[in-house]
Parts: structure tokens; sequence; C-alpha cells
């Protein structure tokens, strides 16, 4: 098994920075491509060849759901959906569910404080690991 | 991380600020066109892309405010609320006061005060409270990740909220933990849900997409037309592959049907080129996605969807022809293989008795004692037992019965308690033919012919009343008859037919403190101060009394007392030459262990009285006593050995808790007897109508009497039930035990590792050291069997492919020892070995490339741990080493499970993977797109795909349908059940053969009453989810 490509979409430069260093040093995954919003995700999914979308929704040009309809149709990737709109009795959450996204969760909250990085990294982890069938 | 921590604030900096400016460039452009819907939407990302960065910075009071001017804005986006001056003003209130808090935040890294805002997110809140039901508020500060209130084992049910839909039809006690995800009552009410097959956009991107694939298509098919055989082939190939991924996605079932014939054209163009067929399918595919685009594809997303493989599986090819069947086949697969099963049965059935009647045979001929009748019996009994279970699932009660009553003869025979004469041979023999017969008629789909059995079966109880005894006493006595006393021989016989079950039990403790059994004798009559001296001395502390039994001596009557303690015989004698000077009164014996004797002097007698019922002939009495002493020596071997632990060591528990287990269940097994023996005796049947006859008229009489034996009736139903319970406890305990004797601790392979290593490092001419951790886990036998292999070569493989010479490790700044680490870690149900390298790495597909000696070695280990159900991952990165991964489920051999029955069939859940039960609304139940057109349940914004355990993948649901929502593996399931039978411990039994290879089918299990059904394994719910639906697979 080689490590499992991700792929971040999202348009603020720090959320990407923040998930990315989450996610860094992980022995199973590695960083494959960066987008800051549907449309450049799209251009890039052919040459990225993702295992796993990491998908924001509200985005400028394309947005996140746009984006999946076309990720789950042109592409195998795993698509996790990353929202800061609170999932309960989110709309979108739910849409982005009926529209074949494997997973919704939260954007993690304090994530920039060490300890609780480490917390919430091991937890969008966990999800992912789920997703790709990845045994620790 | 601290430059990276700085680098984050730098760009929150950044970023922040220019979210805040296009805030107010979009407020500003708003203030002279408030119904500009354009500005309202990016006004409504920069406001959220502001709240969400300052979530992310745990900046929660900011971000509090920021989420109620979205929540504002949303009002306005997406609920048609007009946007007022006054709105826009106290937005740009809210700006202003979020860029000095922004300023705050930068320079002295914390949180804005709550009390700063609380005015402002008052008036926010103001205005949204005059639109009540469109945004909800919430209680709780937004600022607690709603990951964090996610159950540890629930990662995939992220989100699954209870909505009010009332769903839990009956109780599951162990799940209710998990179930018990409180949510708010807000719902997603039915408008705001997309439907999904028809949602346009969707549609228009598959077709599009469809469009340009076609496109190539024609290019791909003219390179092949041009000769270019090889380019066309890989051209049609990827195209093919492409659409059909994404014409799964849509449940376009049909179009997946062309497009495999698309591919499987191409597959064979190789061979002989027919652009023709091609040509035609090309064609044929442009008319389906005419149709799609004309709107004709509703057929294809209606419910009426292809199934993927017709009809049941081809048997008689096996299953590799069919593929890997899905779980909705398992069921007719378990019939076919039940009845596979019973037929190879019946077949070596056929050979035991061949071997009983050789057996026979020679004893007629010689009068030699016959060794290995007791192994025959045993499996015949065993092998009936087996044809019962399948009898029963076929719903082929007389033949079940008989199949029962013989197997029990047969035990009877491996005990010794009875001979497999030339009768019984022939009547067995009889009894398999019919039963071919039944198995033919049931193969062939049609009613077998059941009458013959119940008359066989009257025989066959007919024989095992002849036999029937209580075995108890002797059980009783391999026990016991382990302790012996020097002087005296074996216990005293009387000692044993005082026995009372809490007698046993009492022993059973004294033996796991660890404490010694003496008797002592005493003649308490004469001396009244030693006999007062004692008693006292009995009750004390650390001596416990079991039993005593009155010994008559001459004229004088004396004690026997069988008492355990853990002082040493000398310390004893100490304290009785305290209290009996002259040593007339007391004498102790201490009880120890009895060196290979037989308890054959016992036996004798048994078998007497047994013979006095003028059943059996000499010859039977001959071999039953030789046979009687064979298998009492086993007892007595086995007791023996359990018991010397308990006497050398306390510490080593699990083998005196057997013997005291042992000793509780048989008291318990003597309880039942004696119950049935009473309930026999009371026989309501005959007792009735000799009461009537007797009371001659005297009604009052006869109901009093009626009444007294309908309680007596009662009451040992009572105990009945104790005796159940009982039981259950003892075999729970007993069950744990005999796990226990299995476990032995991983330093087991991994120790022999260090020598191995190092005798490697010297022939490579390497420096390695092994770190090994988890030596100290304890696992199965059994698993660490299948583990020590491949933990052995993948360290070989880290050794020999990974880790460089010195020589190369310094050249590459690596310390010149190599190391290779191995940490075993054991959870609730798996083993997991991970073997680690800081060598150059192997890159496992170049490996597999190369398709050597090694590549074989590692899928041979894939394969090995894959035939366990466990898995083999490799991660290799060039320069970082190498990282294997084992994994192992560890076979939890009894799980507690939910019994319910699906088309006919049973199955068991395992209760602890039930989320909930679920009754589904009509609107809970809705198509997913993207998804192979599945159908999911809607829990709240959760959705599960549906699972038939039964017939089409794409499942519906009945009417009456329940589901469980459970959870396992990647992700969870809804499954469709017909009705819940309850819940009960079960002992997960091994399949073979084809049903082995069924993905979620654990094994087998027996749920009393002969009825069998299918564990569910649900680690591996993805792999159910059949071929429609890759999204999940």
């Amino acid at each position: 098994m080689t490590k499992k490509r991700v792929m971040i979409v999202d348009d603020a430069a720090m959320m990407r920075l923040v998930i990315q260093n989450m996610l860094s040093g992980d022995p199973y995954l590695q960083m494959a491509g960066f987008a800051a919003n549907g449309r450049e995700a799209l251009d890039q999914l052919p040459t990225v060849q993702p295992d796993l979308i990491l998908l924001d929704i509200e985005m400028p040009e394309m947005d996140g759901l746009e984006f999946l309809r076309h990720a789950r149709l042109k592409s195998k990737a795993k698509v996790v959906v990353l929202t800061s709109v609170a999932p309960k009795g989110s709309t979108k959450a739910t849409q982005a569910r009926l529209l074949g996204a494997d997973a919704v969760i939260s954007k993690p909250s304090g994530a920039v404080s060490y300890d609780l990085a480490e917390k919430r990294g091991s937890e969008l982890r966990r999800v992912i690991y789920n997703l790709l069938g990845i045994v620790e | 991380m601290t430059d990276e921590l700085e680098e984050i604030w730098s760009l929150f900096a950044e970023e922040g600020k220019e979210a805040l400016d296009l805030v107010e460039e979009t407020l500003l452009a708003l203030e002279s066109d408030p119904t500009h819907a354009g500005q309202v939407v990016k006004l409504f990302r920069a406001v959220h892309t502001f709240k969400g960065m300052a979530r992310m910075m745990g900046l929660s009071v900011i971000e509090s405010l920021a989420h109620r001017a979205e929540d504002l804005v949303a009002l306005v986006r997406d609920e048609g609320v007009a946007l007022t001056g006054a709105m826009i003003d106290l937005l740009l209130e809210v700006l202003d006061h979020s860029r000095v808090m922004l300023d705050h935040a930068l320079t002295r890294r914390c949180d804005a005060d709550a009390a700063q805002v609380a005015g402002l997110v008052g008036r926010l809140e103001a205005i949204l409270a005059e639109h009540p039901g469109t945004v909800p508020i919430p209680q709780e500060p937004p600022t607690e990740s709603m990951l964090a209130s996610v159950p540890d084992d629930m990662d995939d049910f992220a989100g699954c909220v209870e909505d009010e839909t009332p769903f839990l039809v009956a109780p599951v006690p162990s799940a209710d933990e998990a179930s018990a995800v409180e949510g708010d009552k807000a719902s997603v009410s039915g408008e705001d849900v997309i439907d999904p097959v028809t949602d346009p956009l969707y549609v228009q991107i598959f077709l599009d997409m469809a469009g340009d694939e076609m496109g190539r298509l024609r290019v791909a098919l003219d390179t092949l037309a041009d000769g270019e055989v090889a380019a066309g082939v890989q051209g049609v190939r990827a195209i093919a592959d492409t659409l059909m991924h994404a014409a799964g996605q849509m449940g376009y079932a049909h179009l997946v049907t062309v497009l495999g014939a698309l591919v499987t054209a191409v597959d064979e163009l190789e061979d002989e080129p027919r652009v023709v067929t091609l040509n035609e399918l090309a064609h044929a595919l442009s008319e389906e996605l005419a149709a799609l685009r004309n709107g004709g594809g509703a057929a294809e997303m209606s419910s009426e969807c292809v199934p993927l493989r017709d009809g049941p599986p081809d048997l008689e090819g096996g299953v590799a022809a069919a593929g890997v069947p899905g779980i909705s086949e398992a069921a007719s697969l378990f019939r076919h293989w039940c009845l596979d099963r019973v037929c190879t049965d019946l077949a070596r059935l056929g050979e035991v008795m061949d071997g009983l009647e050789e057996l026979v045979g020679q004893f007629l001929m010689s009068g030699c004692a016959l060794t290995g009748e007791e192994a025959l019996a045993e499996e015949a009994a065993y092998l009936l037992r087996a044809i019962y279970q399948v009898c029963t699932f076929f719903r082929l009660e007389p033949a079940a019965h008989l199949t029962l009553a013989l197997a029990d003869l047969y035990v009877r025979v491996a005990r010794g308690g009875m001979t497999a004469g030339e009768s019984l041979l022939n009547f067995t023999r009889s009894a398999i033919a019919q039963l071919s017969h039944v198995v033919e008629a049931v193969r062939a789909g049609e009613a077998p012919e059941l009458a013959r059995f119940d008359a066989m079966r009257g025989q066959a109880e007919e024989m095992l009343h002849l036999h029937a005894e209580s075995r108890v006493f002797q059980v009783i006595q391999a026990v016991l008859g382990g302790l012996d006393m020097p002087s005296h021989g074996c216990l005293p016989s009387a000692f044993i037919e005082v026995m009372t079950r809490e007698n046993l039990l009492a022993v059973g403790r004294a033996l796991q403190d660890g404490k010694i059994l003496y008797t002592v004798l005493a003649d308490l009559n004469q001396a009244e101060m030693v006999g007062q001296a004692f008693y006292e001395w009995s009750r004390s502390d650390g001596v416990s009394l079991i039993t005593s039994v009155t010994v008559y001596q001459d004229d004088r009557t004396l004690f026997n007392f069988l008492l355990a303690t853990a002082e040493p015989q000398d310390a004893i004698l100490e304290t009785f030459a305290g209290m009996d000077p002259q040593g007339h009164y007391l004498s102790l014996e201490a009880c120890v262990l009895r060196e290979g004797a037989s308890l054959n002097k016992s036996r004798d007698k048994d078998e007497t009285v047994e013979d006095t019922a003028g059943i059996h002939t000499v010859r039977d009495t001959v071999r039953r006593t030789q046979r009687a002493g064979a298998s009492a020596d086993g007892d007595w071997q086995r007791v023996r050995r359990e018991t010397i632990g308990g006497f050398i060591s306390a510490s080593t528990e699990a083998p005196t808790g057997l013997v005291k287990d042992v000793g509780e269940l048989v008291a318990t097994r003597a309880t039942l007897h004696r119950v049935v023996q009473r309930l026999a005796e009371l026989d309501v049947l005959e007792n009735v109508p000799r009461l009537v006859k007797r009371a001659d008229g005297d009604w009052q009489r006869v109901r009093e009497e009626l009444e007294r034996s309908l309680e007596s009736w009662t009451g040992e139903l009572h105990t009945l039930s104790q005796v159940d319970a009982e039981m259950g406890v003892a075999l729970d305990r007993f069950q744990e035990q005999a796990l226990a004797l299995r476990a032995r601790p991983a330093a087991e392979i991994l120790a022999p590792l260090q020598r191995l290593v190092q005798d490697m490092a010297r022939h490579q001419g390497k420096l390695v050291k092994l770190e090994v951790a988890g030596a100290d886990v304890e696992l199965d036998v059994g698993a660490l069997d299948v583990l020590s292999d491949p933990v052995r070569r993948l360290v070989w493989f880290a050794v020999t492919h990974s880790i460089e010479n010195p020589v190369q490790r310094q050249e590459a700044g690596k310390p010149a020892v190599g190391c290779v680490s191995i940490r075993m870690r054991k959870t609730a149900n798996h083993v997991r070995v991970v073997i680690e390298d800081d060598g150059r790495g192997v890159d496992p597909q170049a490996v597999r490339d190369r398709g050597d000696v090694e590549a074989n070695d590692l899928s041979a280990i894939s394969a090995t741990l894959q035939a366990h159900r466990g898995r083999l991952s490799v991660v290799g990165e060039p320069g970082e080493g190498t990282r294997f991964s084992l994994e192992l489920p560890l076979d939890t051999v009894v799980i507690d499970g939910m019994v319910v029955r699906a088309g006919g069939v049973h199955y068991v859940v395992p209760v602890g993977a039930i989320q909930r039960i679920v009754k589904p609304e009509k609107r809970q139940v809705v198509r997913s797109s993207a998804d192979g057109n599945r159908s999911v349940l809607q829990l709240g914004e959760e959705l599960v795909p549906i699972q038939t355990l039964v017939g089409d993948t794409v499942s519906h649901v009945p009417n009456d349908g329940l589901l469980l929502v459970i959870e396992g593996g990647k992700r969870g399931a809804a499954l469709v059940v017909d009705e819940l039978i309850g819940q009960q411990q079960v002992l997960i039994q091994p399949l073979q053969g084809y049903m082995a290879d069924v993905p979620g089918v654990s094994g087998y299990a027996l749920l009393g009453e002969g009825d069998v059904g299918m564990v569910l394994d649900l680690s591996q719910v993805g792999d159910w989810l059949g071929p429609g639906a890759t999204a999940y697979t």
C-alpha cells in the first residue's frame, strides 16, 4: 500500500494550512494537491488523482456542493465535507450527504492550539482512516 | 509547531482582514441597492469565512458575533427577508467591532471578552427572533466542535441526530447508550431535501461528461479502424471505465450493462479484431444516452433497477464462477451448504458404523477388549447432532427428533454407559438411508416423506429408556477420587455419599484458595473439653468445615470431619496436642493427591447394580468394566492435573477455578436430575385420570389433590429456572477459563526473533537492533500460530530489503545500527502488529511489479492473514523505511447476539453493533444519487445505506419491515429484517468451504431447540453493500 493521496479544497489559505498541519507526518497519507475553489479542484482532478478530498462548502467560483457532484462522477476519491456551518439542522450538510459525500464533519474549532490540534487531528484522521480502510 | 503556528496567525491576519474588507465592500454596495442578490451571496460568504477562521483559531467570542451576523445574512439570502437599512447599519457596527477585536486578537493572541459582544449579539438575535422558525437559535454558544460530541465508536454516524420520528420499537439494552445521541428537535423538512434521483444539476453534469467521453470514444474507434489496435483498445477501455464509474454512481444500471459489454468486446478485440461489434455497442450507448437526455431515462431512475447479477449463484461451478457472493446471497448459499454438509456427515456416519461393526465383530471372535469404540461413538454423536441441526433448519421435525435420539444413544456408548450392539448399528444404518432420501428430496425441491421417522424415533427412545441412568455420582467420584489419604487409601466413600451441592462448592473454593483438605476422626463424646476445643477450632477463621460423617467403631460413635485449611499438617497436630495431649480423641489425616490410582473399585459396584436390571449380556459387562476403568483413568488424570495446579500455586487460578466450576456444574446437573425425576413421578397425564377414578365423585378432593399436584409442578419449574440460571453462570465462567487456558504471551513468537535478527545481520554484514513492545500481550494460541510465520517473514523482509549496510547508512546520515521495531497491541476484538524499520524503505508496489520471490512472499502473507479475516498493509516511502501493519480479528467465541428473521432464515447480529431499531416512515426511505441509486434511510441528517439480507441489493423496504441500524468496520448500514426474535448468547461456529468466502458472515450459531442462524460479521459491512454501491466499497 502506498500512501493515500489527499486533496484539500478550501478558499482560505489559513484553513488549508491548518488542515495540512493536522495531517502532516501521517504514515498513511500524503498531501497531493490544494485548490482554492471547486473550479480549480475540478481542473486538478485528473492530475492530482486523489484518494480523498477534504472539501469546504462555501467557496467562490464553484461551491463545494457543485464540485461534489463532479467529483462523485469523475473521481473515485472519497469525499469528506468539512463545514463550519453547524451541521445540526443544516440543509447544506444534508444536501452534501444526499449528493454522495462520504462524511460530513465540522471544521475543527480551536484547532491551532497545540493540544487541540492533536485531538481534532486524530478525530479527523479516524474518519479518514475509516473511509479509506486504513488499519493503524 | 511554533513556526507553523506563526504562519497560521499571519495567514489569519491577512485573510481575516480580507474577509472583513469584503464584508465592508458588499455592505456599502448593498446600502445603495439592498436587493442585489449577488452582493448578498458575497456578503454571506465573507461573514461565513471570517466566522470559520475565528472558530479555527479558537476565538469563540469573535466567532459567536460573526455567527449571529451570518444567521442574519442567511435570513436575507435564503428566506427572502428584505434587507433593511437598519440591518445594514447593525452589520456595519458588527464589522467595526470585529475589526477592533481582530486587531486585539492579533497583537495579544487571545480572544475578546464576551461582555464586549453581548450587546451586538442581543440586537442581532432580536432581529432573528422576529423571523422565528427560519434560523434556529442555539442555546449553547456554537464553539463546541460537533466532533467532540460524537461517541468514540460512532464516527461513521457523525451527526446522527434523532429527529422527532418515533423509531425505537424494541428495547436493545446494550445498544441503548450507543443510540442515545441526543439531538435538538430541528429536523430537515421534506421540502428541503433534494430529490437525488432527479437532481437536475447532477444529471446535467453526467450528460455533459458522457458527451465528452462519447467524443473521445469516436476518436478511439477511429484509431482502432486505422489499425492502431493497442492505442485504440487502451483508449476505449479508459473511456468505458470512466463512464461505467459515473453511470454506476448515478444508478444507471442498464447503461452499466451496455458499458460492461463494451469492455468485454474490447478485451476480446486483442485476439480478433471485431470493430463492427464495438461500433454497434457504441451506437447502442449513444442511444441510451440520448434517451437519458430526453428524459427517457426515467425508467433507469425508477425503482425498477436491473439486478446486477441474475439468478442463484452457480453452485456447480463453485463460487469462483459467480464472483464473490454478496450478503444477500448468503441465505441461499447457506441452504446449499447445509445440504452439502449433511451429505458429508451422513457418508462419514456410514464409515463410523463400519468401524463400530468391525469392533463388534472382533469382540465376538476373540472376546478381547476393544479400543477405539468411545472415539467412534463420540464422533457418531457429533455427526448426528450436526445432522439434527440441519434437519431443524429445514423444518424436518420428525427427522430431527430421530437424529437427536440417536445422538443421545451414542453419547451413552461413548461414555461407557451402554454398548453399540448390532441392533443399534443396523438401526442407525436404516436411519442414514432414510435421511439420505430426505436430503435428496429437499435438494430437488420436493416435499420429503417423513412419516416413517416418527415410528423410528419411538424405537430409538425405547432403547434410550433402557439405558437411562444417572452419571452424576461417577463424576463426583472423579473429582473427589483425586484425593487420597496415605494410610486409608481413598477418601471414605461415606463422604462421597453424603456430599451435597454446597459441600462440593466448598471443596472447590478451598482448592481455589490453596487450602489443604484434611479429615479428622474425632471422638467427641468421651471428653467434653476436647470436644468443645475442637468445635471452637473448627469454627475459627482459616478453617472451613465441609461436612462430617458418623462412624461407628466398636461401641463408640465417632465423627469423621472433612475440613479445609491453609495450615500445614504439623501446625494442626500441634494445635491438637494442645487440646488432646494424649492423642486419644483426635486423629488427623491429610488428603493428598493420589498417584495414578484407578477408580475401578468404586466403579464395579455401579456396574453390577446396573446389571441386575437384566438388560445387558455378560459380554457387555466385561467390555463396559474395561472401558469404565479406562475412561475413569482419563477423568482422573485430568482432575489430578487441575488439582495439582491448585495445590502448587494459588496464583494459577484458572485450573482450580475449573475444578470449582466442574464441581458446580456437576452439582447443578444433580439438581437437574432430581427435578427431572420428580417431574416424571408427578406425571400429570397419568395422575389426573387416576385421581378422578379414585375420587369416585368427590370433586372437592380431586380439586385439592390436583392443586397440590400442580403446586409441586410449579415448584419444580421454579427450581428448573434456577438450575438454568446457575448453569448459565457456571458455563460463562467455564468458557472464560477455557479461553484463559489457551492464552499465551506474545513473547513466545517475539522472543526468538532477536536471535533470528542477529543471525541475519551477521550473514548480511549489517548492524541491526530489534526493539520489541507488547511481548506481554496475551493471545489465544491459535492467533499466535497464525501470526508467527508472517511476523517472522516480515522481519526478515525488513532486515534484508530495507536496512542498509553500515557504510550506506552512514552515507545517508543515519546511525550505523539499523533498527527494526515490532509493536504488538490488542484491542477488544483485534490484535495488531506493526513492524517498522529505519532503512531505505521498500516500495511494496515496486516489489510487486518485479513479481519475484519477495513479491510472492508478501502476497502469500497477505493471503494467510486474509484466510483468517485479517489483513496486511504496507507503507514504504523511499528513504523513510518500511512499515508493515498486520491485523487479525480475535475470535470472540461467544457473543451477545440479536436473533432476527429475514426471508425465513435466522441471522444473529452482534448486539453491541446495533445502533437503533427503526420502523421507518415512508419519507425516511429515500434514494441517494451518486450511490448506485441505492435506498438510504434518512435519520435526521444522517443517511444510512439500506441493505437487504435476501434478494436484490438495490433494496426496498417492505411496508411493515424493520430496520436494524448497525455500525461496523468502515461504515454502517440499515438491515431490513422481518422480525426480531430476541437477544441471546451464541457460540460462533466456523463455516467451511464456499460459505467461508461470503463476506459478512462470520459463522453459524446454534440458537437452541435445533435452530441455526448465520452470524453476521459487521467488520465487513462495507463489502456487503454490493456492486451497485461503489461509493461505499
